[in-house]
């Protein structure tokens, strides 16, 4: 019941809806921002500085604005993979593995020499999109085939995937010349180039981009996407409707599982010459965040990822010039999940201003029919 | 390699298999009273680094075990409540919330850490304590059986006694039956007054007593002290074991042991020299074997009939 | 029909009672109901006619808009089951409230248990129900598990729950629905030894033999009002239809003759065992043909849902044979068998009908986005289905916000019209729909009844209907089978030839026809 009377226009139970979901992550955001000052004013012995590092930190100086470019690139490609499982609907929470299966499988192909400078990348990339896609495609199987939770089978590979890609650094390409634990230098020919000299940002900045594009045409304007968006929203109606539910939940996390390895290659090539993980990155968990925030729409995950970026930066400045530990920009990221992810959040308020837009509503009905 | 075999085969494994198989045992039992509440909490890693951190400040600075075990378990409480708010009265998805505990839960802890101790890697400057060791009289000095059985810390005992408690609580009292029955038809508990998302709430904050109990094991009996992220997954492992076991204690309590000897194993590989990822991947990788087996299992049973 | 008095024994008043749910539907309409104590009260009438409405009111299940509720002669304010129950009124669902896993002990005390020390006393459990099951002579096994009992006993269970704690008022809401015969004459055995020992029952019904044979009073309800209440001895079970669905038997239908052509949909000696072992479906045989309409008349449960699932592609049939327009859909996908131009709606519209979540867009053309127009190359002509959804919102008068609408914030109504609008408009051969009208208002009803005789008459499409209203049925159908435990048991080529009653009887499994007589409804070999 829209009604449009001059300045006093109502709105529809959607709108405010939209509005609500927008109030919500705004007011999630300064309640996190809100606790990180409280916890500094309480540790930090110089408070004034470490917000000013917090809040400000990351435009300091073109090295860190580079340096949050260079954070911000892998999250487009995990955010935007995680928006593809949650969007038909599966939580998988893999990409984690995948990102880190890309890394060292590529570096599998980026330690061979003499491969020309062009297709030499693409090698790798393809080589770390083919075990992403491994790693995240296999949950989906196992979800089709044989009824097993996604969320459990997908914990379990990121760590089966990292402890196997550890071996493989540790005793199969382990270079002894180098003073840490990391495999052979990477080829030149197989690294990504500078994009904007001077900066250290790398030219997997573009593929991100596309990617990000890709994945919002995928979602929300291709047939594909049309059937992953209803499987998510009711599988049972998308199977009754005659979609191929089956075939698309495992394309999708195969897809979601490439742009997730993709995503592993193009950080190891472009920021690193050796692989040196020890561990897990945190980058698919920061995906699950990132479509959380979005609302699984490719569309919003730019920049939801500067955000967790910007503030991924604060965090280094933290751990540099201060002695207020930055996993206080963690503490950030937990209470912004919480709050955004509660729907009934505010649902008092909003559940008011619907039956107020309602009464208005019916009001202004009887007022035009009675003209 | 054959060294690494004949050491398996020790009754020193087997009390070592048991050792490691508590935080785990600990986990799957918190995870079957959510079962039976029907509310999935995968915050475990989260409460049980607050757990295990409250230990060891509580001890620290009481002086007392007792303290720390207090402490520790409020600690846990306390998070898990935060998780059971936001699931039963925000509404919010339990994986979201669960991840962002699971975040708080080592973020906060280091950062505590590093308040109280100055150090972000250990709190070996605290001063904590630990639980006692015990040692069973007559039964300590059975050949190969003491060894298995006896000397353990007390808090295993208590782990392994805490399924009796945790069976007898959920089928023998009142409260466990109500517990059944919000987890399997919340509309006829309600129909008959009880209320629901209280009910529920209660069964989260014993579930989080009891991983606790883990969290509090491994910094006052593992180790005498807390490490960030000292949990390495043992919150996962132990939900895994429990829907392994299908709500079958002897099953889960199988899953458990396999789990607890896979981890000890990784142990007794690292001081072999050997490559100790195969161990340490072990327990994940059992668990996604076992997930299959027991669907397909299950199919076949369906289609027999 | 009797003025209300209200005289010394009226336990029981509802007055003046309006309930309007938020969609507008005005369920119950200033409605006036008393009962006498120590009486057994029929409320009766049609799917949609608001007994389960008024009733909720009265156990504090939903809030009424205006009216009063007298006990004893006091006002009362029932906010929720337990105050009802408080006040010594019990409820019994047509969806039993158990958890399964329990014992039926452990049911029954659910909410009081008994305690010793720190432990539940399972066994003084068992000795009360025990107690209470002698005392209204309802021998119930105590310990066994609820999942392992009949339906009778879950029922006799819940019945028990009710006056264990303390009901004098009895709402049994379509009791009957789930029993069999043998066990509804078991209940009303008990029911009238429940009424001799001083409790008052009111018995929500639509079936007109049972209320005749179990009540001393009814109330009749139509479209959310009440008609009259009588004593059962002063009406006929004509009287009281009559009552029920007044003069729009023909529910502004105009139906045209039907021209039956070449048959459609050939189901030849269908077998299916579901997963709990029971027979579900027992050796079905018919013949769908061109331009008709088949109604399957059938109580819930006797195997009309497997048969609409196997059709439609959700279940793999145990054995026989399916074919559509002549191909067996033997290895079929759901897609395919849409693809044979057959369009469906199964009867749990949430679930397979609509998506809620999404836009109407989305749900019209979730079976027909890959088509040409509908998509280029694989991308979504937005224009183009924005455009068709427009007409089809216009077409099936669609009250909403737009094609961008979510289906969340539609009627039920309107979330049918929905669901009609896109398996209609794809021009169908073959149409199979459940309960196509249940649960909604009775403009969208007629509108989608109008639709279907459309593409009967203009297409001829073949329409096989699954519907639980008799109403419906004998207006809409041409020919009508019946289905009992799993079997057609008759089969009638001309509904002007029958009424509910006679339907009620096949329905019930009390008459079976012969085999050539159900064999009328194969018309090829």
């Amino acid at each position: 019941m829209k009604i449009k009377f001059g300045q006093d226009r109502v709105l529809t139970s959607q709108e405010i809806g939209r509005r609500f979901s927008i109030l919500r992550t705004a007011l999630a955001l300064l309640l996190a921002m809100g606790i990180a000052i409280l916890l500094i004013f309480l540790v930090s012995n110089n408070p004034f500085r470490d917000i000013n590092s917090l809040l400000l930190g990351p435009l300091s100086s073109s090295n860190r604005i580079s340096q949050m470019v260079n954070k911000w690139i892998p999250l487009l490609f995990t955010g935007t993979a995680v928006c593809l499982f949650f969007s038909v609907g599966q939580i998988n929470l893999a990409a984690e593995g995948a990102f880190f299966a890309g890394a060292f499988t590529s570096t599998l192909v980026a330690i061979i020499g003499g491969i020309p400078p062009g297709l030499h990348f693409i090698l790798c990339a393809l080589a770390g999109g083919v075990a992403g896609a491994i790693v995240c495609g296999l949950p989906g199987i196992m979800y089709t085939k044989f009824n097993v939770l996604t969320v459990v089978s997908s914990l379990m590979i990121n760590y089966v995937v990292l402890y196997l890609g550890l071996f493989i650094i540790t005793n199969v390409v382990r270079d002894p010349a180098a003073g840490y634990e990391a495999s052979y230098r990477f080829q030149n020919t197989a690294r990504l180039a500078e994009l904007i000299p001077g900066t250290n940002v790398h030219s997997g900045l573009i593929i991100a981009v596309l990617i990000v594009v890709f994945g919002y045409l995928l979602l929300h304007k291709s047939n594909f996407g049309l059937q992953m968006r209803t499987i998510g929203a009711n599988s049972s109606f998308a199977r009754y409707s005659g979609m191929p539910v089956a075939r698309v939940i495992v394309l999708s996390q195969l897809l979601g599982g490439f742009i997730a390895g993709l995503g592993g290659t193009t950080e190891v090539l472009g920021l690193y010459n050796r692989f040196g993980y020890t561990g897990l990155t945190n980058h698919g968990w920061d995906g699950i965040m990132l479509a959380v925030l979005a609302r699984n729409n490719p569309k919003y995950i730019p920049l939801a990822a500067l955000f967790l970026a910007y503030l991924r930066t604060s965090a280094d400045v933290l751990n540099l010039t201060s002695n207020v530990p930055s996993e206080v920009i963690n503490i950030i990221q937990a209470i912004i999940i919480s709050f955004i992810a509660a729907e009934r959040f505010l649902a008092g308020w909003e559940f008011r201003t619907i039956v107020r837009n309602t009464e208005k509503a019916m009001s202004l009905k009887e007022g035009v029919a009675n003209e | 390699m054959s060294d690494l075999l004949s050491m398996v085969f020790t009754a020193d494994f087997l009390g070592s298999v048991i050792r490691m198989s508590t935080p785990i045992l600990f986990v799957a039992l918190a995870a079957l009273v959510g079962r039976k509440a029907d509310v999935l909490c995968i915050a475990y890693e989260g409460i049980m680094l607050f757990a295990a951190f409250g230990g060891v400040v509580g001890s620290a600075y009481t002086g007392t075990v007792t303290g720390g075990l207090l402490l520790g378990i409020l600690l846990g409480m306390f998070l898990i409540g935060i998780f059971a708010y936001f699931v039963l009265y925000l509404h919010t998805r339990p994986l979201l919330i669960g991840l962002a505990l699971n975040i708080l839960g080592s973020a906060g802890t280091v950062f505590g850490l590093y308040i109280l101790t100055g150090s972000k890697a250990n709190s070996t400057r605290l001063g904590s304590l630990t639980f006692p060791e015990v040692h069973i009289p007559l039964i300590k000095d059975i050949p190969v059986l003491g060894t298995v059985l006896s000397g353990h810390n007390v808090l295993t005992y208590v782990a392994f006694l805490s399924i009796i408690i945790v069976q007898i609580f959920i089928y023998r009292t009142g409260l466990g039956l109500r517990i059944r029955s919000v987890g399997e038809s919340p509309e006829a508990a309600s129909s008959l007054g009880i209320d629901v998302n209280k009910t529920k709430f209660i069964a989260l904050l014993i579930s989080g007593v009891l991983a606790s109990m883990g969290g509090i094991f491994l910094s006052m009996a593992y180790l005498p002290y807390f490490t960030r992220d000292m949990t390495a997954g043992r919150g996962f492992i132990g939900i895994a074991a429990e829907s392994l076991g299908g709500g079958k204690p002897l099953l889960t309590g199988i899953w458990i042991l396999i789990f607890g000897a896979a981890d000890a194993v990784g142990n007794l590989a690292q001081s072999f020299r050997l490559p100790s990822q195969f161990a340490q991947m072990a327990p994940y990788l059992t668990t996604l074997i076992g997930l299959v087996l027991i669907s397909v299992v299950r199919e076949r049973k369906k289609v027999n009939r | 029909m009797e003025a209300l008095n209200y005289k010394d024994d009226t336990v029981l008043a509802m007055k003046n009672i309006t309930k309007i749910y938020s969609n507008g539907f005005v369920a119950n309409k200033d409605i006036t109901f008393s009962v006498r104590r120590g009486e057994i009260h029929g409320l009766m009438g049609e799917n949609g006619a608001g007994k389960t409405t008024l009733m909720k009111v009265l156990f504090g299940l939903e809030r009424p808009e205006q009216g009063q509720i007298i006990l004893e002669g006091r006002e009362v304010h029932i906010d929720n089951p337990l105050h009802a129950l408080e006040y010594g009124i019990g409820m019994v669902h047509q969806h039993f409230m158990l958890v399964g896993s329990l014992t039926v002990a452990e049911n029954m005390v659910l909410g009081m248990e008994p305690k010793k020390g720190m432990l539940f006393d399972y066994r003084r459990a068992v000795k009360e129900t025990e107690e209470i099951a002698e005392r209204f002579n309802l021998p119930i096994d105590a310990r066994a598990v609820v999942n392992d009992i009949s339906v009778g006993m879950k029922q006799r269970l819940e019945i028990l729950k009710i006056l264990y704690r303390g009901a004098k008022i009895l709402l049994l809401d379509e009791p009957t629905a789930v029993l069999t015969p043998q066990e509804t004459t078991e209940l009303f055995k008990q029911l009238k030894n429940l009424r001799d020992q001083g409790y008052t029952i009111v018995f929500i019904s639509h079936k007109l033999g049972e209320v005749k044979e179990l009540c001393d009073r009814i109330t009749v309800l139509r479209k959310g009002e009440v008609v009259g209440t009588a004593d059962v001895d002063d009406l006929t079970e004509l009287d009281i239809s009559r009552m029920m669905v007044g003069k729009d038997v023909d529910l502004n239908i105009e139906k045209k003759e039907a021209n039956p052509g070449k048959t459609i949909l050939r189901v030849r000696n269908l077998s299916y065992t579901n997963q709990f072992g029971k027979k579900a479906l027992k050796d079905v045989s018919f013949d769908l043909r061109q331009g008709e309409i088949l109604g399957v008349a059938g109580v819930e449960g006797n195997g009309q849902t497997e048969l609409s699932e196997i059709l439609s592609g959700l279940l793999v049939p145990g054995s026989g044979e399916v074919s559509i327009k002549g191909k067996s859909i033997a290895n079929m996908s759901i897609r395919d068998i849409r693809l044979t131009n057959t369009s469906l709606i199964h009867e749990d519209r949430m679930i397979y009908g609509a998506s809620e979540e999404q836009t109407i867009v989305e749900n019209i053309i979730s079976d027909r986005y890959f088509q040409k127009g509908y998509n280029r190359q694989g991308f979504l002509n937005t224009k183009f289905n924005y455009r068709e959804t427009e007409e089809l919102i216009e077409e099936y008068q669609i009250a909403c916000d737009g094609p961008d609408a979510t289906i969340k914030t539609l009627s039920g109504g309107n979330i049918q019209k929905v669901v009609a609008a896109r398996e209609f408009s794809s021009e169908p051969e073959l149409l199979i729909l459940s309960q196509p009208t249940r649960g909604i208002d009775v403009g969208a009803a007629e509108l989608i009844r109008q639709k279907m005789l459309a593409l009967r008459d203009r297409l001829g499409t073949a329409i096989l209907l699954f519907s639980a209203d008799l109403t419906e049925l004998l207006t809409m159908s041409d020919g009508i089978i019946v289905f009992f435990d799993g079997e057609i048991v008759a089969y009638f080529p001309d509904v002007k030839e029958i009424d509910e009653e006679i339907l009620g009887k096949y329905m019930l499994g009390l008459e079976k026809q012969s085999p050539e007589e159900i064999g009328g409804v194969i018309h090829e070999n």
